[in-house]
């Protein structure tokens, strides 16, 4: 439609909140109009499919196990916390251990000692870089205000 | 003690504190709305209950931010928007709208078979900024005024993303039955 103005005509005379004197406006126009007649009628069509439609509701027997699934993940929210705490603790000591024993060992060569060292280095600075971005990416994510709130 | 009579002020303010009864109120209370954006937005009804649920649990860990001071749902609508777009950009490439999570509200009109299904190609094609707006307007019958309200946007601009939501929902709908435009 190439009258900008008539759009918002013809969006208020197709949900009946037009004025009168806008309505009359809108009609006078799309009598010499045939772009505007045309996607009137389709406007006009389109309102009434839509309003043919409604979305299901939720039975009672859906509602129940709803609030029964959120509460299970409610209480199990706490669990994961606590028992992904507790899981890189120890691995994290474990692996801690398992370095400064490698390490350690008289019977590795050097050569072996550095190469393992290096490729951990690699990782833990691939990781750090890893979550600096990830806390950058949130910082300016447009919607992390709101999810956060 | 906490029945649906209780405000929600008075519901969320003994949730913090701990009481899981008060927040179920408050959750019986949201569900179908919650629910329902969900599904205009996703068009899936599995999807929608996954989402709606995280929106909620969301709002459960983050209640003692909340101002009391302010209605709850238009806060916790803003985290149900936002995880409803992170999940739909992380899914869509496999994402459909099911006509079937509809039904006719007048039988008197009802539709065919055909059209049920141009309808649903068409609602999948949109985006869902403007399966958004499309479902405040129709499944949610707000006015102009209100979705502004809800959307923190102008009513000006409401009516534009409408004009062009319906616009676009009736090229997609045209060209779903195989009508050259």
């Amino acid at each position: 439609m190439k009258h900008e103005h008539y759009k918002y005509l013809l969006l208020k005379v197709v949900d009946g909140v037009a004025s009168a004197k806008e309505k009359k406006e809108f009609l006078t126009h799309i009598r010499s109009c045939e772009e505007c007649r045309a996607e009137y009628g389709e406007f006009k069509n389109l309102e009434e499919l839509m309003s043919s439609i409604k979305l299901k509701d939720l039975t009672e027997e859906a509602r129940e196990v709803y609030w029964r699934s959120l509460y299970n993940r409610l209480e199990r929210g706490l669990g994961w916390i606590l028992l992904s705490l507790g899981a890189i603790l120890l691995l994290g000591f474990g692996a801690f251990m398992l370095i400064k024993e490698f390490i350690a060992s008289p019977t590795v060569s050097l050569i072996l000692k550095i190469g393992v060292c290096t490729i951990l280095g690699g990782i833990i600075v691939l990781l750090v870089s890893v979550i600096k971005e990830r806390l950058l990416v949130r910082r300016y994510d447009k919607y992390s205000k709101e999810v956060k709130l | 003690m906490v029945d649906m009579s209780t405000a929600d002020a008075e519901a969320i303010r003994l949730t913090v504190t701990g009481d899981k009864e008060a927040f179920a109120v408050i959750v019986a209370r949201y569900t179908e709305r919650a629910y329902r954006m969900a599904l205009y937005i996703l068009g899936s009804e599995q999807d929608a209950m996954d989402v709606s649920q995280d929106a909620f649990i969301r709002a459960y860990r983050n209640l003692k931010r909340f101002d009391l001071a302010r209605p709850f749902f238009p806060w916790f609508a803003r985290i149900l928007r936002n995880l409803c777009y992170n999940y739909y950009n992380r899914r869509k490439r496999r994402m459909t709208y099911d006509i079937e999570n509809f039904q006719i509200a007048l039988p008197s009109k009802g539709i065919t078979p055909e059209t049920r299904l141009a309808l649903n190609k068409a609602l999948s094609e949109l985006s869902p900024q403007d399966r958004e707006i499309i479902g405040k307007f129709y499944f949610e019958q707000l006015s102009y005024a209100e979705i502004a309200e809800e959307l923190d946007i102008p009513i000006g601009t409401v009516m534009s993303r409408l004009y062009y939501a319906r616009r676009h929902l009736k090229n997609f709908l045209l060209s779903a039955r195989g009508v050259k435009q």
